[in-house]
């Protein structure tokens, strides 16, 4: 607040920092040697005690990280531009991981078994195990797995899955409160994280987390938070002000809320026609090729502000837009 | 795209002011946008304003070098003023010595070169005015970006408005990239909280035709966009049509009793729709299933049961429709 | 709000015999208990039968310590023992209490600068407990001056207004519910607030039923803490949904299970 020393024209300005009483759960994904798994490195997210890059009033001991979606088939529905960085390696996703690592500079891998859906391929759990070993021989970076998105496979396939990955500390999804069990045994019992998703509806994530904390109350401090994210241009303001509100709540102290979250950002985007229409069917919208990468840096740069600790993405220079806005922003900065 | 149109001045030699002024002529003839007038030299200033002052231009910017004379031209001419200080400090000073002047149309900005500095600035004076009542600070913003890279660019303007930022100057010409920009905009200043509508009507996805498959569903812009993202998904050309529940969804609007076989019906024939498509079958929620019998009963047509879940629409039109 | 475990206290015969016998068993049984239920300080007061309160507090607050990780709420008129306790918390504590009397609320204010502790101040004076809100509120602000003047942040302040018991005092529910909310019109931010909420349903039948009532009546006037029974599981599950309305917490379906895992 303002307030002017006697008799003289200086003004100073009190910076307003608000008391946070709490703090984020920070949790680690992957393992490292010493941790019984087989990753270069561990990552950490979370434990911030502020909102979004606000270090003048808090800590924010980790930064946002970027995973980058590799499937183990080619997808058939990706725009060129964004096909064209993984044209050779599309039918190998341990050489697809690595380049994303390699090349791009992927924090994390996020792996999606699109195969075992039954309507696609139907591809067998013990596929699945094949390709995930090549993976997680090909890169040292921690891994995000996630399923066909069709529950009833995925069970069969994630338990699979958290077995042959045993002790590398997988971030595994989903769990959704009317499919979490399955997923949550798995993770229990060969040691990995789990995301907990829920329909944009921050009363569902609280009651999903306990549901999983009734399950082990070690799986609980594992948690990442899926509060479901809608793309830009098609109900964003939704998923924004639940998550400032899940955030709003762990900084107060409801520990049940207190996770990172992460956030399907390419998943989303990538079917929208903003991101896949061509400057000839929306001759108002600009030329596809930037406007799609702009599409997902954007979706993602407002997720950032609204505390998405952990991004899916496609792109690899919107990821390495977003990644470099995330350098800057981490700097600590003063008002 | 924007609500304003920048004319940046070319810096403070005396010599600039003719050509400053020159520029705002164009600026003036070529657009009939609101217009940000960017000079800190004072007879720069008061040089172009008379040509621009009909529109009401914003000023950029007063600064502790020149603010007296430049409240004076925002003051004579009713224009508002920016406000321009290289800290929050000497910003507030600054401000109050502008208020003491009498003058209290202004912009406020916390100039800095840095991303995070700049929203950490922009957080402080929103707050301060918010929660503490700090009047000083209780003017909107104006942020210029510095990122040079026209994508960088983008991110770092999405960056302050979300921070606060109530205007926002970017270099950026190129549609595809202020597109999301706006968008983004849309969606910020939308209240989550208030269920938004589609205009009711008849939306044809694609290249529509007599042939084409008819979805119904409500003007909840939520659901709406769900079914028409995943209609576009089936890649078949298709109608939609948004009966009018006053903006709610497909559950709430039948309990409601403002989804009704009755409604559909009117929606058909308002519509024109026995025109333009040549069969009669139209497809509805499945959570809505009930609705089957009565809807048929009453328009005549046949209803086909879509799924519970937009989701589901691409295999439910394959399976269907392909 | 949240309870503050009133059960670590001389008052009652397990305590009494645990301090005069220095077995930390009972203490340290009901500090896990308390904890276990939700409570979210612990109140420690060494009892009218003690002779010597300044070691036998110091006791308390280690044994206490040692069993669970919640802050205390040092309990008790002998200022010293309060002292002596402060000087061996491991977190910031809360004193309780301090009336509107000059010289002790120099001490105990000096005393909660120092050592960044929380205080109670009562709404009373040397004359007593005042019958009428504006006497009470009139109080309070004494307190709120005092707090200023120690450059103590305001909301370490919790003030209680002192209820008495309904079957004696029928007409002074009504006035303390009124205090309460006008105490959060006194500052910006306004002070805390509490209450021994047990005092209520002195000498009444059906006591728990009062108590868990009152509170929730309470807490619709901006109650922010009450000494009271942890272990009363009822008064968890009316505070519970209480909280929800209030929208101090977000909901979820098993909103009652996780308000005794959280406390505050």
């Amino acid at each position: 607040m303002g307030k002017r020393g006697k008799g003289e024209e200086q003004i100073t300005v009190e910076i307003y920092k608000e008391k946070h009483r709490s703090q984020v759960r920070e949790v680690v994904l992957g393992a490292a040697g010493g941790g019984g798994g087989t990753r270069s490195h561990t990552i950490k997210v979370g434990g911030e005690t502020t909102l979004p890059f606000l270090h003048f009033e808090g800590e924010i001991p980790n930064r946002p990280v970027i995973a980058m979606e590799v499937w183990d088939m080619v997808p058939a529905d990706w725009p060129d531009n964004l096909k064209a960085f993984f044209s050779d390696v599309y039918s190998d996703p341990a050489a697809w991981a690595k380049k994303c690592v390699d090349l791009y500079g992927a924090d994390l891998v996020a792996l999606r078994f699109k195969s075992a859906d039954p309507e696609i391929r139907d591809a067998s759990a013990k596929d699945c195990t094949a390709a995930l070993k090549k993976v997680l021989a090909a890169v040292g970076v921690p891994l995000i797995v996630y399923g066909c998105g069709k529950g009833d496979k995925d069970n069969e396939i994630m338990g699979a899955l958290a077995e042959a990955a045993e002790g590398e500390n997988l971030l595994l999804g989903v769990a959704e409160p009317d499919n979490y069990k399955s997923l949550a045994a798995a993770a229990m019992a060969y040691r990995h994280s789990i995301i907990a998703q829920s329909p944009i509806d921050i009363n569902i994530a609280k009651q999903l987390n306990i549901l999983i904390s009734e399950m082990s109350s070690s799986l609980f401090e594992r948690i990442v938070i899926d509060p479901t994210v809608a793309a830009l241009g098609y109900g964003l303001e939704y998923s924004y002000s639940i998550m400032e509100r899940i955030r709003f709540g762990a900084l107060s102290g409801d520990r049940i809320l207190a996770m990172p979250m992460i956030g399907n950002v390419g998943n989303e985007v990538w079917s929208k026609k903003e991101a896949t229409g061509s400057a000839d069917e929306y001759p108002g919208w600009g030329e596809q090729p930037e406007r799609s990468l702009a599409w997902e840096a954007v979706t993602a740069t407002a997720l950032l502000q609204a505390g998405m600790d952990i991004l899916v993405m496609r792109h690899p220079h919107a990821a390495a837009l977003v990644k470099q806005s995330i350098d800057e922003l981490m700097r600590d900065h003063n008002p | 795209m924007g609500r304003y149109f920048a004319v940046e001045g070319l810096g403070n030699a005396s010599g600039d002011a003719g050509k400053f002024k020159e520029a705002v002529e164009t600026a003036v003839a070529k657009t009939a946008k609101s217009l940000l007038l960017v000079s800190e030299d004072v007879a720069a200033m008061a040089a172009a304003l008379p040509v621009a002052v009909a529109r009401k231009p914003l000023l950029y910017a007063a600064t502790a070098d020149n603010y007296m004379q430049m409240t004076e031209l925002a003051q004579s001419s009713g224009c508002a003023l920016a406000v321009k200080a290289a800290n929050l400090d000497a910003l507030a000073e600054l401000v109050d010595k502008i208020i003491a002047l009498g003058y209290r149309e202004l912009v406020l900005d916390p100039v800095s070169p840095e991303t995070g500095t700049l929203i950490a600035r922009m957080t402080q004076i929103r707050r301060l005015a918010v929660r503490k009542k700090f009047r000083t600070f209780g003017y909107p913003t104006i942020a210029f970006t510095t990122e040079h890279d026209e994508q960088a660019e983008l991110l770092q303007a999405a960056t302050y408005m979300a921070k606060y930022t109530s205007v926002l100057v970017v270099r950026t010409t190129k549609k595809e990239l202020l597109l999301p920009l706006l968008s983004w905009r849309a969606n910020l200043f939308t209240d989550p909280q208030k269920p938004v509508a589609v205009e009711p009507g008849l939306y044809a996805i694609g290249d529509a035709g007599p042939a084409s498959p008819v979805y119904c569903t409500t003007n909840f812009s939520l659901t709406y966009f769900l079914v028409e993202g995943e209609v576009e998904a089936t890649r078949i050309p298709s109608y939609i049509i948004a009966v009018d529940t006053g903006g709610i969804s497909v559950l709430t609007a039948y309990a409601d009793n403002k989804f009704t076989a009755e409604k559909i019906t009117g929606a058909i024939k308002e519509l024109n729709l026995e025109e333009k498509v040549r069969h009669r079958k139209i497809v509805i929620p499945g959570a809505v299933a009930v609705l089957k019998g009565r809807l048929e009963d009453e328009s005549g047509w046949e209803a086909i049961v879509g799924p519970r879940e937009a989701s589901g629409i691409p295999k439910f039109a394959r399976d269907r429709f392909s | 709000m949240f309870i503050i475990g009133e059960r670590i206290n001389g008052m009652f015969h397990d305590i009494a015999r645990a301090i005069r016998r220095k077995d930390p068993g009972p203490v340290q049984e009901w500090a896990r208990r308390q904890e276990a239920m939700g409570a979210a300080y612990l109140d420690l007061n060494v009892g009218p039968a003690v002779a010597d309160r300044v070691p036998a507090m110091r006791w308390l607050v280690a044994v206490t310590q040692d069993a669970s990780k919640l802050p205390l709420c040092l309990d008790s008129t002998d200022y010293d023992a309060i002292e002596a306790g402060l000087e061996i918390c491991t977190k910031p504590a809360m004193i309780n209490s301090v009336p509107v009397v000059q010289e002790k609320m120099d001490r105990i204010f000096a005393m909660a600068a120092s050592y960044s502790a929380e205080i109670i101040g009562l709404t009373m004076n040397e004359t007593g407990v005042p019958r009428d809100v504006e006497s009470r509120i009139a109080l309070a602000v004494e307190l709120v001056m005092h707090c200023d003047a120690h450059a103590i942040p305001i909301d370490k302040l919790y003030i209680d207004p002192l209820v008495l018991p309904v079957n004696i005092s029928q007409d002074q529910g009504p006035a303390v519910l009124e205090t309460l909310r006008q105490i959060k019109l006194l500052s910006d931010p306004p002070p805390k607030t509490t209450l021994g909420l047990s005092n209520i349903s002195q000498g009444t039948k059906s006591r728990e039923l009062i108590n868990r009532v009152f509170v929730v009546m309470a807490m619709a006037c901006g109650l922010d803490a009450a000494i009271g029974d942890a272990c009363d599981e009822e008064l968890a599950k009316a505070v519970a949904p209480a909280r929800i309305l209030l929208n101090k917490d977000i909901y979820c379906d098993s909103y009652v299970k996780i308000f005794s895992n959280q406390g505050r």
